[in-house]
């Protein structure tokens, strides 16, 4: 009796199903789970990963050496505050200087004002020549040949 | 003892010798350069002169044509003075040019030594007379109508730049409100001056150009001796008035106001510490 009772209950048991929603879910799960990762690939994925921690610890370590945050704490104005640069005004200001004075050289030139040594003086030696000058020079030239 | 005083003198010539012929040599250069320039054959004078001549032609040529692309890229609006006399320029530039490709032409002529002296005569004349007077005119004008206003274009956006830049820090706390009110009116008023005289300049350039066309019959005044005086003490201070007198104050005033700007900008790093 004992024994026939044992075997309905097995075979009670082996009735039993998976809710359908979590068989479809299981089913879903196994067939599109990734393949398992070789003992070999994560051994080198986790090699790789320290590598980089320590990479990375490394170069924080050289950055601060260099002074890289006191540089970055240091030049606030660049490129954020570009009006007030020194440097690009410096650069923005020569240039512009030097232009004016070639301009305004070329005009007191040819308005007769050869020998105006303080023009002269003003005249650029290289780069913006004064043109006029040059041509009156090569036909003096030409002429006391 | 003798022969002592012997290899002392050898060496005390020697090393004259080492200071002396150098200096010696470059103060005869000039003169070793006379002698050949006087040496020279005739030929070879003639070729130098047309070599000469004729690079200072394609020279003259180069620098019309330079102002000529200059005076036409500054544009008006149709119909106006302006234009008018832009127009005139460059028919007067495109005259200068066709002198000097005339010139370039005759030179290839030329045979003699006294042909290319008179051919060299007449273009210094040209430019010394008639070229001059035009040249500086049309230099003047691309002075005040294209080189000026360029230059306060970009010192107009560098303003408002640094206007922006202070504006900025002062709502980061980073400088105080009011630190740099009176440097950034200081520019305001200094562009403002050099606008101001660029404009004073166009204007007498239009005003000449008005009264040049005006065919009026210059009829003598007799006037009492006071008045006379009195106009020739005026009369320096009016000749100064001119449009390049006046777009060359405006560039000065340009000048200024990049040094008042550079100061504004050492001003800005001292405040936040980083100079």
């Amino acid at each position: 009796m004992k024994e026939e009772h044992i075997i309905k209950q097995l075979s009670t048991l082996k009735s039993i199903e998976p809710d359908a929603g979590f068989a479809r879910s299981a089913r879903t799960t196994i067939l599109y789970r990734s393949e398992p990762m070789p003992a070999r690939f994560f051994g080198l994925t986790q090699s790789l990963s320290t590598t980089l921690s320590i990479g990375l610890v490394v170069m924080l370590f050289v950055f601060i050496a260099l002074g890289g945050v006191a540089t970055m704490l240091r030049t606030p104005l660049s490129p954020t505050f570009q009006g007030v640069d020194e440097q690009s005004l410096a650069s923005e200001a020569g240039s512009i200087n030097q232009t004016i004075d070639a301009r305004l050289s070329e005009v007191a030139y040819i308005s007769g004002e050869r020998e105006n040594k303080l023009v002269m003086a003003t005249t650029p030696s290289d780069g913006d020549s004064n043109a006029d000058k040059e041509i009156d020079l090569l036909l003096t030239q030409a002429k006391g040949y | 003892m003798r022969s002592f005083i012997k290899y002392l003198s050898i060496t005390t010539l020697f090393s004259l010798s080492l200071f002396i012929g150098p200096v010696v040599r470059a103060q005869s250069m000039d003169f070793a350069q006379l002698i050949v320039a006087d040496d020279v054959a005739p030929e070879e004078r003639l070729a130098k002169k047309i070599e000469l001549t004729t690079d200072a032609l394609k020279k003259a040529d180069e620098r019309v044509v330079e102002m000529r692309t200059k005076l036409e890229a500054i544009k008006f609006e149709d119909e106006t003075p302006e234009l008018e006399l832009r127009n005139k320029l460059i028919e007067r530039a495109n005259e200068y040019s066709a002198f000097y490709n005339d010139k370039l032409t005759a030179l290839a002529a030329v045979q003699t030594l006294e042909e290319v002296d008179l051919l060299i005569d007449e273009i210094i004349a040209y430019r010394e007379g008639a070229y001059t007077i035009g040249a500086k005119e049309i230099l003047e004008f691309t002075l005040v109508y294209s080189y000026t206003p360029s230059v306060l274009t970009l010192a107009d956006e560098r303003l408002e730049n640094i206007l922006k830049d202070v504006e900025r820090l002062e709502g980061l706390k980073l400088i105080e409100p009011s630190t740099f009110v009176s440097k950034t009116d200081e520019s305001k008023a200094t562009l403002q001056k050099a606008h101001d005289l660029q404009t004073q300049a166009a204007t007498l350039i239009m005003e000449n150009y008005a009264t040049s066309l005006l065919v009026v019959p210059v009829v003598p005044e007799v006037q009492p001796l006071e008045a006379v005086v009195t106009t020739t003490e005026a009369l320096p201070a009016l000749l100064e008035v001119t449009p390049r007198s006046l777009a060359e104050q405006s560039l000065t005033e340009v000048k200024k106001l990049y040094e008042l700007f550079i100061e504004t900008g050492e001003k800005v790093g001292e405040t936040l510490g980083i100079n």
